[in-house]
């Protein structure tokens, strides 16, 4: 990651900006449903281990003085199923996902055929090239 | 409310409009500028970049998207777009050549 990091570094122009824009491990998807939120998911290890690596990788080329912050932050989005299957597929193919917290798939059981709305959050920075 | 896009598996379930761009509000360091999108997949962060941007190479070791891509880019018409595949670690771009670079999911 730092590595990739560098490579950014040399293919920008001096006074070139980086941006990084990827999932939030720090707060994790959830799950609105028939006006409730019933709960959530959980990340895989690896990803949340990917997540901090990344993180660390920001903070080092900060540190080494190769980049400088702009402005960072968190937002979410929506995605919308359209009934529980549609979210068990995704939950079971997702390199991202390990699955549901406890309980939430049996609180969603109860209106499968309902729409699914999963809130997600993406982290972002904005570095200036030094 | 973003729309889903299906890109690649199920698990690259992403938004499909420009709420990223919309919401990190990053047009000023992609409007009149080149671009270097790492981690590009299909094109389908590239294809919402182009039209702001002065030129764009996209990047992405997977094979079958970027041939997807270029395909986009053929039926697009897209003039000022560059898929290739490779690393974000050695993007064998040349130095110094661009103004914004993105890692879209990639870092």
């Amino acid at each position: 990651m730092v590595d990739a990091l560098h490579a950014a570094h040399r293919a920008l122009r001096a006074d070139g900006t980086l941006i990084d824009l990827r999932p939030d491990s720090d707060h994790p998807p959830y799950v609105r449903h028939a006006g409730a939120e019933p709960g959530g998911f959980r990340e895989r290890d690896v990803a949340r281990g990917d997540s901090a690596a990344s993180d660390r990788a920001i903070d080092r080329v900060m540190r080494d003085g190769d980049f400088e912050l702009i402005r960072a932050g968190h937002f979410w989005y929506s995605l919308r199923f359209t009934d529980l299957a549609q979210l068990d597929a995704w939950v079971e193919t997702s390199r991202r996902i390990a699955g549901y917290e406890r309980g939430t798939r049996a609180r969603l059981a109860a209106h499968p055929d309902r729409p699914i709305t999963v809130r997600r959050a993406l982290k972002y920075a904005i570095l200036a090239r030094v | 409310m973003a729309n889903v896009g299906r890109t690649g598996c199920a698990s690259a379930l992403r938004p499909g409009d420009d709420v990223e761009l919309r919401r990190v509000a990053v047009e000023p360091y992609l409007r009149g500028r080149d671009v270097l999108e790492l981690g590009a997949g299909d094109g389908r962060l590239t294809w919402l970049i182009a039209p702001l941007a002065r030129s764009v190479v996209a990047i992405d070791p997977d094979r079958a998207a970027i041939a997807k891509a270029r395909r986009a880019a053929g039926e697009r018409g897209a003039t000022n777009v560059t898929f290739r595949v490779g690393p974000a670690q050695a993007p064998r771009v040349g130095a110094g050549r661009f103004d914004t670079a993105l890692f879209s999911w990639s870092l």
